[in-house]
């Protein structure tokens, strides 16, 4: 089997519903699983504000973040911070300020961060702008980001979610 | 357009001032502290923002925040309630700044009723009674030790920016006045950043009475009658009633008179209360003017039938005082205030989560409040859950009704001070008006060590 074709194959299983595929012949073995390899793309694809995460999108520690912290602040006033500290590799950044969401680096077009982008601790994720006055949110962890809930302009309250980091 | 009102503050008056919003057809805001989520104040404004941590400076007294949240939210005026930033100078300038209406008196008279040596001399300027107390503070112990021989024990040695119950030391013997002098300076340098401290005649026997004040923008001062809120401990009231059964009319007329005389002088339209003290022998002495709502408003109003809030709301927006100056009381009321305490052991404050919540009903039964099952009881906040209001045609009825309600109340979670209050409602002492300030302290010792004795 040439290369060209385990190309092709590989984009037909893509499309179709298929989750695995085992090829043998001639001595030859080919195994091709969709199962558990989709890590870090489906981050993209983390839900915005109020949207269901894709169901069973990649079994890793973050799909099952919004919905447990959901679940947990009905439950308890302070069961968001308990899910978060539940699942040590993910951290949570919650807004400290009420106030109006800047995601853009100053004057620019340009997001300060992006999903996927490797972060370091203290580095400024974005402003919030409340009368004038502009505070920097940093990240308290390394990591990956995960997702970024909040989209530009948006108004915020203290305690809500903008953004998830994969400590590491 | 409709009005928008940010209402900074929380528990039982937040709800109340919802209300208000919502029978003027004003669109309510409320904010929140992460500890306070299950409070119905969240649940009945129309929109609530959650401004920060469980502890008070990191969310309902944080400037920043509360005014960050008016702005965002393009509130027209902000509803400061009791406590928290209604008597705050400071926090009525900025608001005046941002062209946001502070719903309570403009910071220059917040500055003079602030301190209490400049509000009583308001009260002398405006001719009315104080207790005899130095002009000035005093500038150190000997000449507090030589004030108080002066004035004649017992004294009472005070913080001039003092409030709360905090920076207050009662004196009866010279001996002793050394050593609260500084205690009170200490306590005051740590609660409100100031050393001033200044000697009052400590009145024995007293009362607390106080008049109910509302004017408008237009010149219009009226009086809402008095209340009598003589049961209290620690400076801190606990039962109110309304109106006092025990000071004669002549005395309460000219009592209403004063009051009414010292809201004209300072101008300040508005809902006010001004506090007396009364002696055994009926003469009152002015204490403080107070420039806001009160936690006891809602006995005043049953007896007159208005609406407190409404008309600082109507006030604010220049509508003149849609109310006429009641002659007489209709019926009595009294309020008692559930504390989440435990009176049994030496009245902790006790925290936990609300597991029931029941509350009396029937004729004459009002109850404000903002718990639900679920909320959970932090060492945060003021430790009143509810006001329980009777209502009734005579006092005898409206007493017995009220200790009838407080044994429907059920709040299960947390200790709560019902069984104190049935008790001091039932006292000889409550129902013939021979107790004063110090009543309730004395009980609750007298219980303590007849429990001890057993």
């Amino acid at each position: 089997m040439t290369i060209e074709e385990i190309k092709s194959l590989i984009s037909q299983i893509d499309k179709s519903a298929l989750t695995e595929l085992v090829y043998e012949k001639d001595g030859e073995k080919l195994v091709l699983s969709k199962k558990q390899k989709v890590a870090p793309q489906p981050v993209s694809i983390m839900p915005q504000m109020g949207m269901m995460p894709p169901a069973g999108a990649f079994a890793g520690a973050a799909s099952q973040m919004p919905a447990a912290a959901a679940a947990a602040a009905a439950a308890a006033p302070d069961g968001a911070d308990k899910a978060a500290a539940k699942n040590d590799n993910v951290a949570e950044v919650r807004s400290p300020y009420i106030g109006t969401i800047l995601l853009n680096a100053d004057d620019s077009t340009v997001p300060l961060v992006n999903v996927g982008d490797r972060i370091k601790k203290g580095q400024k994720l974005c402003q919030i702008e409340a009368m004038k006055m502009y505070n920097d949110v940093v990240s308290p962890v390394d990591g990956t980001l995960l997702s970024i809930e909040v989209d530009q302009e948006d108004i915020v309250e203290c305690d809500q979610l903008l953004f998830t980091i994969e400590k590491g | 357009m409709r009005k928008k009102i940010l209402i900074a503050n929380r528990g039982e008056i937040a709800v109340r001032a919802i209300r208000a919003c919502r029978e003027l057809g004003m669109e309510s805001i409320a904010v929140y502290s992460k500890a306070d989520r299950e409070s119905l104040h969240v649940k009945y404004a129309d929109k609530a923002v959650c401004v920060g941590e469980g502890r008070a400076t990191g969310s309902y007294l944080d400037i920043y925040k509360i005014l960050s949240t008016a702005s965002l939210f393009e509130a027209d005026a902000i509803y400061p309630g009791t406590g928290f930033f209604s008597e705050n100078a400071n926090f009525a300038e900025l608001c005046d700044r941002l062209g946001i209406l502070f719903i309570g008196a403009k910071a220059p008279i917040l500055k003079k009723l602030g301190d209490k040596i400049l509000s009583k001399q308001i009260a002398v300027e405006a001719g009315i009674p104080v207790v005899p107390s130095t002009k000035d503070p005093v500038k150190d112990a000997d000449e507090c030790l030589k004030e108080a021989k002066r004035i004649g024990f017992p004294v009472v040695i005070k913080a001039v920016d003092g409030g709360g119950g905090k920076g207050i030391r009662i004196v009866h013997k010279e001996q002793d006045v050394r050593s609260s002098y500084f205690s009170c300076m200490k306590e005051a340098k740590a609660a409100f950043n100031s050393d001033k401290i200044f000697v009052e005649k400590f009145l024995d026997n007293a009362r607390h009475v106080e008049i109910q004040v509302l004017s408008d923008t237009h010149g219009n001062v009226i009086h809402l009658l008095d209340r009598d809120c003589t049961m209290q401990r620690r400076n801190q009231k606990l039962i109110e009633e309304a109106v006092s059964p025990f000071v004669p009319d002549d005395v309460k007329q000219k009592m209403y008179k004063d009051a009414c005389n010292v809201i004209s002088y300072l101008k300040y339209p508005g809902a006010a209360t001004v506090e007396f003290l009364v002696d055994r022998e009926m003469n009152y002495y002015f204490m403080e003017v107070n420039p806001r709502v009160q936690v006891e408003h809602p006995v005043t109003e049953m007896i007159t039938g208005t609406d407190i809030v409404k008309e600082q709301l109507q006030i604010a927006f220049g509508e003149k005082l849609s109310i006429k100056q009641p002659s007489c009381p209709s019926g009595h009321a009294i309020e008692a205030r559930i504390n989440a305490e435990d009176s049994s052991n030496g009245f902790v404050c006790s925290t936990g989560m609300i597991s029931k919540c029941v509350f009396p009903q029937g004729n004459g039964i009002r109850i404000e409040s903002y718990i639900q099952p679920g909320y959970k009881i932090t060492p945060f906040y003021d430790s009143m859950l509810a006001k329980v209001i009777a209502w009734a045609d005579t006092r005898e009825l409206a007493i017995r009704r009220l200790i009838y309600a407080l044994d429907e109340l059920d709040i299960q979670g947390v200790a709560v001070n019902k069984d104190l209050q049935k008790q001091l409602l039932a006292t000889p002492e409550f129902a013939d008006g021979t107790s004063n300030t110090t009543f309730v302290q004395k009980f609750i010792d007298s219980m303590y060590e007849s429990q001890a004795t057993v």
